[in-house]
């Protein structure tokens, strides 16, 4: 039947073009993170310039995301975020503190360092720019559906991680 | 946490992942693709036991190689999650559009849409059975964060904290693909009931193979749209 076949042929170069435009942009990818692991990681970039203020401790709170976001990774994502600012409001105003999200597909060399494998939350303290300790919160995927123990395993990491844990 | 709770834990982190949103796309054409044989209980039953040993299967040769193979570098286990994490979904796309157009008898030379064509049925007849130990395989190795986050970040350290290395993952992978089994069930049933009851079983066989195509095409479509075009699709 003709409309069988046309719909056959329309899906099979729906297909062909996929392959393309997949391997294509993987090429893009490649580059670019390639280009990206030779500068800096966004860590390891001074934080304040000089002086006595570079000595000073700071933990960065990290939701590592893939590129392509789901459901139930935004909801950890929105967890995270408001436990930070919520329970830490003093020490985010104070820049003790600083919450960021990233793609971690795109940051090869964070990923890794991090051994991140998926979206998670990574915390991680810097002192002169330098990470001197990081934890990464692989609980909030058993956690997620349990608002109380997900704040209670977040906010008590980045408690931690204030006081000198690993420092 | 004792045996017996990690146990517990083990199938709450299966069933949290067969129902997460994310993965939920692969489920429903799991579920078409068991229930097709709609008419026929004991290839429903046995296609959807094959399907969850297939996930089974996969899960445990991925947590012994991780847990074992790669013990002392248990780091190592999160490059074969980014690795899966990112090229499964990509790659799941066109493969499910090829596999619904299959179901569809859209592939090959003069391939027709004729509904209750010879062709169809044979092709459905004799997508045998094992198709749903491969496609369990695939569908758990696809993994999309909800799944990786869960298997790679729950589920193996657990298996680790408790040294099993078969029995949790075991439990996990039976765990996500229960649900789809009995949802394929109650499917199958349900039109096999409605068929008989109006004396139509041909027909309601037919129109659910036409479906399982159909939702192949469809997911195929969506998979691609949003992880290789990037379109910001939801779920």
């Amino acid at each position: 039947m003709k409309a069988g076949q046309t719909i056959g042929k329309l899906l099979l170069a729906f297909v062909l073009v996929s392959v393309g435009f997949a391997v294509g942009r993987e090429v893009e990818r490649r580059k670019r993170v390639t280009g990206a692991t030779t500068q800096p990681a966004a860590t390891a970039k001074p934080q304040q310039a000089g002086g006595a203020a570079d000595a000073s401790d700071k933990v960065t709170v990290y939701y590592m995301h893939t590129t392509f976001r789901c459901l139930t990774c935004n909801r950890i994502e929105a967890l995270a975020e408001s436990v930070v600012k919520s329970d830490f409001a003093d020490a985010l105003a104070g820049g003790r503190i600083e919450w960021k999200t990233l793609d971690f597909q795109e940051h090869d060399d964070l990923a890794k360092r991090y051994g991140v494998g998926t979206s998670t939350v990574v915390v991680v303290k810097t002192r002169g720019g330098r990470d001197v300790a990081f934890r990464r919160l692989d609980e909030v995927w058993a956690k997620v559906n349990d608002p109380a123990a997900f704040s209670a395993y977040v906010g008590g990491a980045v408690r931690e991680m204030l006081a000198g844990g690993g420092a | 946490m004792s045996f017996a709770a990690a146990t517990l834990a083990a199938v709450a982190l299966g069933l949290q992942t067969a129902i997460s949103p994310c993965p939920l796309a692969t489920n429903i054409a799991a579920v078409s693709f068991i229930a097709r044989g709609v008419g026929n209980s004991r290839r429903v039953l046995l296609s959807g036991l094959l399907y969850a040993a297939g996930r089974t299967a996969a899960y445990m040769a991925l947590a012994l190689a991780i847990l074992w193979l790669l013990r002392e570098q248990l780091g190592e286990g999160t490059g074969l999650s980014r690795a899966l994490g990112y090229y499964g979904p990509m790659a799941l796309g066109p493969a499910m559009i090829v596999l619904g157009m299959l179901l569809l008898g859209l592939l090959g030379g003069g391939a027709s849409l004729s509904l209750g064509g010879d062709r169809l049925q044979r092709r459905a007849a004799a997508g045998g059975l094992w198709w749903a130990l491969v496609l369990g395989v695939v569908f758990a190795m696809s993994f999309c964060p909800v799944s990786a986050g869960l298997f790679f970040f729950a589920l193996l350290p657990l298996s680790a904290a408790h040294g099993s290395l078969l029995a949790l993952p075991l439990l996990y992978g039976a765990a996500t693909g229960a649900p789809v089994i009995g949802f394929a069930f109650l499917m199958a049933f349900a039109a096999q009931y409605l068929g008989k009851a109006f004396h139509r079983l041909a027909q309601v066989e037919r129109v659910v193979r036409i479906a399982a195509g159909v939702v192949f095409l469809f997911v195929g479509v969506w998979y691609s749209l949003k992880y290789i075009y990037g379109v910001p699709l939801p779920v």
